[in-house]
């Protein structure tokens, strides 16, 4: 029988992430997919990042995750997003060749050290008392483990829905995967359907290219890896065109044909990505919604219909296609679906990502009930990283709320019941100003060291922009220049004169005045041939942040250190929350279902209220 | 499921036996001993005399002698107890009323302490009713300021406040401010081609109007306070104008020392009182003069000073047998006076002729004959009652919701302010999302996690 430290189920995002860190760590590490070159494949949106995502995928570059890396080397159009509303959301995105991410994915799994890829199915988890040993694969082949990782995605009990049509599959094409739920639901854990949906893609020689209106990515492109330097990727255009009442009128006569509208699906569907039908009778006093149309490799002959995402029979979506402006002729590659699968409830897992009941065994990725390649690829790389700490007996590491987006997303994955896939959002972190894309690296500098995935090389660039950072606060921004110099500076932004002399920080204070403006006019001279251009952005925005946010910032910090006791104050596992009858009935329920972990994490649970959480603190403490 | 460690499964029996006198303390016909905790039952047989096996029935008053832990008889007293969990704390209870007075009740409460109580902190009781599930925190705050309202006045307003008028109020201002956090974070989350921003002006709209509400419920508390309180009437005028002698011929009672020689009365003396239902506190203050050998009585003219800037209305008192003609020099002519006064022209026995004051303004007393009083009493009760809005809907009393108003409030205009500087969205987001905490903090509820829950239904938005 062959033995693995960490067997990883699954080669999409979360899976990928999970195996190379797993593997990454020096532990023996075993990936088990359907389709060996599936591996890493982009199955919807040809795009990574994007509000919020973008935070998440700098992140789990900072902690030596791969998805920075392989987005940088396979994008074609990369753009900041949000710059007109404040630095601490601005997020980039980037358009991506599938064909290009896959393959470098695939390279880098295939020659990463310690990694076996093995093409089976994964049938069943063996476990010996309450603690997992391993997978049974299709062939009745077991293999042992001292962790598992199931990162099963759409795969579990997969149903694709074209209008009325149904197929059994994983993704359109490719095999669903059986046996796994049934064997996770014979532990006792709870699963639930959910539903997500994909567009239709478009030939690209079917399109009026005159028609629609091209849209380019930034002039000067950003990465998303603090470790990607002389970048100068393409710059292909997308395009948009908008939909019309002609479009609306046949989707709303054709709606009885979309299985959503005949209670032919049970899975709940993300709210945030609506089917277009979802749109056409949400909001029917919209006359017209944009539609994008992507490439979805460079050069590609197919592309993708992002907004139009529909489950309605193919001939009514061409049908409907056909009265957009560009589209007249438009035929397709694949019709747009719906894809209904199980999740587990992530309450049933502790914050490591290892669940509550089966020790060694961890759950990442849509299996948890998210959307998206940013959500699944963070949860893959903590689930991997705490595989492997598991393993090697260390305390697992968790993420508080304040450190990271994926603290805020494992937090609300594992206190707060999702009823419709999860996508992150910047609005579901309440410390978003200290949660810059620009300071990733900077805030999870001390967790990354203690992971171990990054080369001390790799971690020398982030300590060097911290010390610098913290010398330019001590000195740059102290100095003051002669009120001559100041108010040149100030007059040519628009700004009222100075009639004292300023330090550089109060100058910065002013709405008008960017760090640009600063460095460009000669009051200070500051030396940074030390860092890359790539760096320098990063720089700028973090000081011109740290400087013009100053009292916001230190306000949410203060509120962190009042709440830092709730995340240290822990509630034994075996709590008897019936015993406690100040607590209210509905919160009594909600807390013995979910089982939190600290008090900081009962109070974040929907249905327990603060007298609830006040009566709980008490009864610990006493 | 197993209880854990160090957590008893019946959490009644996890606390100490708690004694203490119940109804407050001094001369009175009764006084009221709470026993709470386990071993309360053990200790009401041991203090009354009582065998092991004697059964006090539930909820049955017995009279009883009480005896000291060496068997001396202290009082004869009413006994009744309240087992668990049908006792105002949910744990066994026993309450002792005995005779008033302190010494027979320290007595008592030193057996029990004797025989295993321990004294009640503050609040301890009523902590423990919390604890057991017997009342909420609301309900512990409410209960605790209808009981501590003063007057039917007082209690009303309370109970406005009770009856969630003021909640009411304050959710509205929270709903408001809540989907102005809901238009901005879907600006946020939701790239410019998603969803149309909305205009500043507009948001900055909102906010003031927000703020508006705020201020005119923070201008009630004067009212709830005078209503919760009392309201504050001060006597003052110059030195043996007979401010004393009035106050007690008004309370029909010598609580303030009165002397022919000027300068009596150094320390303010309080008295509350009411009339038709409208709480009051007098206070007696040290007459005002320039002049003073007396380092004490200097002092005494500072504290007036300063009850002078915190009356809800001022007594004149002028000595109208002043034989130099009658002065009210109290007020600093440079200050423009905005507390509302009353001129009470006192000692009208000693003179003869009727005086050609306007008679409308003033009023003629005497503290020695109780001539004017009823009078003077109608016009202070007219004076303070036309100064209350009895008539809005919400009247804040509660010095903690007005505490977190006035922490509101400057959040509100520090937000209108960074809204006026084109300060960006995610900062003012947050700020927005403090002003939203601070009113959840008010009403103690939670923030509920239904901001983009209202993003889907009021924006089409994603891909």
């Amino acid at each position: 029988m062959k033995r693995f430290d960490v067997i990883v189920v699954g080669g999409g995002h979360a899976g990928v992430e999970a195996s190379l860190s797993c593997a990454g760590l020096g532990l023996s590490t075993a990936l088990i997919t359907l389709d060996k070159s599936a591996i890493g494949r982009m199955s919807c949106n040809p795009a990574v990042g994007g509000l919020a995502k973008g935070h998440l995928v700098r992140e789990i570059d900072a902690l030596g995750g791969k998805m920075g890396v392989f987005t940088d080397k396979a994008g074609i159009q990369f753009k900041m997003l949000n710059r007109s509303k404040g630095k601490a959301v601005w997020s980039p995105r980037a358009q991506v060749d599938k064909k290009k991410y896959e393959k470098i994915v695939q390279l880098t799994v295939n020659s990463q050290a310690n990694l076996t890829v093995i093409e089976s199915e994964a049938r069943k988890i063996i476990s010996l008392g309450n603690k997992v040993v391993g997978i049974e694969l299709d062939d009745s082949i077991k293999i042992n483990a001292v962790a598992v990782v199931l990162t099963c995605g759409t795969f579990l009990n997969g149903l694709i829905h074209v209008g009325r049509r149904k197929i059994r599959a994983g993704r359109m094409g490719e095999e669903a995967s059986d046996g796994i739920t049934e064997s996770l639901v014979s532990y006792g854990f709870i699963s639930g359907r959910l539903k997500t949906g994909t567009p239709p893609r478009l030939r690209s020689d079917s399109i009026n290219w005159n028609k629609v209106k091209p849209v380019f990515g930034d002039e000067q492109p950003r990465p998303f890896s603090f470790k990607t330097f002389d970048f100068s990727p393409p710059n292909l255009p997308c395009h948009f065109v908008n939909t019309n009442h002609c479009t609306h009128d046949i989707i709303s006569k054709h709606l009885h044909e979309s299985p959503i509208y005949c209670d032919e699906i049970v899975g709940v569907g993300p709210r945030y990505c609506p089917s277009i039908e979802d749109k056409v009778v949400r909001f029917s006093n919209r006359d017209s919604h944009h539609l994008f149309l992507e490439p979805e490799w460079s050069g590609s002959s197919q592309i993708y219909t992002n907004g139009f995402s529909t489950s309605l029979p193919e001939k009514t979506q061409l049908k409907a296609l056909r009265t957009v402006k560009g589209l007249e002729c438009v035929s397709f590659y694949r019709p747009g679906y719906a894809i209904e699968y199980d999740f587990f409830l992530p309450s049933q897992l502790k914050a490591s990502l290892e669940t509550k009941d089966l020790q060694g065994l961890f759950l990442a990725g849509q299996l948890n009930g998210t959307s998206g390649y940013e959500e699944a690829a963070a949860q893959g790389l903590i689930a991997g990283i705490n595989a492997a700490r598991f393993v090697q007996n260390e305390p697992s590491i968790v993420f508080g709320r304040n450190d990271a987006y994926i603290g805020v997303l494992i937090d609300d994955l594992v206190t707060k019941d999702t009823l419709e896939p999860y996508r992150m959002f910047t609005s579901h972190a309440e410390y978003r100003l200290l949660l810059r894309h620009t300071n990733a690296d900077l805030r999870l500098f001390d967790i990354a060291r203690l992971v171990g995935l990054l080369s001390d090389e790799e971690l020398s660039l982030t300590a060097k922009k911290r010390s610098f950072i913290s010398s330019f606060e001590g000195d740059f921004l102290q100095y003051r220049p002669s009120l001559k110099d100041t108010n040149s500076l100030l007059n040519s932004l628009g700004e009222k004169e100075a009639k004292n002399k300023l330090s550089v920080s109060e100058v910065l204070r002013r709405p008008a005045v960017s760090i640009d403006d600063v460095l460009r006019s000669s009051i200070i001279s500051p030396d940074f041939s030390m860092f890359s251009k790539e760096q320098c952005c990063d720089l700028f925005d973090e000081i011109e942040t740290i400087v013009k946010y100053d009292g916001y910032i230190d306000r949410q910090n203060s509120l962190i250190k009042k709440l830092a006791q709730n995340e240290t104050l822990v509630i034994p596992q075996n709590f008897d929350y019936n015993g406690c009858r100040a607590i209210s009935l509905e919160g009594r329920e909600k807390l013995s279902l979910v089982r939190p972990q600290t008090i900081g994490q009962a109070s974040r649970i929907s249905g327990v209220s603060p007298a609830d959480v006040a009566a709980l603190s008490v009864f610990l403490i006493s | 499921m197993t209880p854990s460690v160090g957590l008893k499964k019946n959490p009644v029996a996890s606390f100490p036996t708690i004694a203490s006198l119940i109804t407050s303390p001094g001369i009175a016909g009764i006084a009221v001993i709470r026993i709470s905790g386990s071993l309360s039952l053990k200790v009401a047989k041991k203090i009354t005399g009582k065998k092991e096996s004697f059964i006090f029935s539930p909820r049955y008053a017995i009279y009883t002698p009480i005896l000291s832990s060496e068997n001396k008889e202290i009082d004869s007293a009413i006994v009744t107890f309240f087992p668990s969990p049908n006792s105002f704390t949910g744990e066994d209870v026993v309450e002792v009323s005995c005779h008033g007075g302190e010494i027979i009740a320290s007595q008592i409460l030193e057996t029990c302490y004797d025989f295993g109580c321990q004294p009640a902190q503050r609040g301890e009781f009523t902590r423990r009713a919390f604890i057991n599930g017997k009342i909420d925190l609301c309900q512990a705050e409410a209960v605790a300021d209808v009981i501590m309202s003063g007057s039917t006045m007082g209690k009303e307003a309370n109970y406005r406040i009770l009856s969630g008028k003021f909640s009411k109020l304050i959710e509205s201002l929270r709903s408001t401010l809540t989907n102005l956090v809901i238009t901005i974070e879907a600006e946020l989350d939701f790239a410019d081609d998603e969803i149309t921003p909305t205009k500043l002006d507009q948001k900055i709209n909102l906010i003031s109007n927000v703020l508006r509400a705020t201020q005119d419920v923070l201008a009630t508390y004067k009212t709830g306070k005078m209503l919760d309180s009392g309201a504050m009437v001060i006597l003052a005028g110059l030195p043996n104008a007979g401010k004393s002698s009035l106050l007690n011929a008004i309370i029909g009672e010598e609580r303030a020392i009165v002397a022919s020689s000027p300068g009596t009365t150094r320390d303010a003396i309080e008295v509350p009182f009411i009339i038709n239902n409208f709480p009051i506190r007098f206070v007696d203050t040290a007459g005002i003069r320039d002049k003073t050998s007396s380092g004490i009585e200097q002092k005494g003219i500072g504290f007036t000073r300063d009850y002078l800037n915190k009356a809800d209305l001022i007594l004149n008192i002028v000595d109208v047998s002043n034989k130099s003609g009658p002065k009210a020099s109290i007020f600093n002519s440079n200050e423009p006076q905005t507390t509302p006064s009353i001129n009470v022209f006192n000692k009208c026995d000693l003179i003869d002729s009727p005086l050609s004051f306007d008679v409308n303004n003033n009023i003629f007393t005497s503290a020695l004959s109780g001539q004017g009083l009823d009078i003077l009493l109608e016009k202070i009760y007219n004076t303070l009652n036309s100064q209350v809005a009895i008539s809005s809907e919400v009247i804040l009393t509660n010095q903690r919701h007005r505490n977190s108003l006035i922490k509101f409030e400057s959040c509100l205009c520090s937000l209108l302010e960074d809204m006026e500087r084109e300060l960006p969205t995610d900062v003012i987001a947050s700020e927005l999302r403090i002003g939203v905490s601070l009113l959840d903090e008010l009403l103690g509820v939670t923030t509920a996690d239904d901001i983009l829950e209202n993003i889907f239904s009021n924006f089409c938005i994603g891909k």
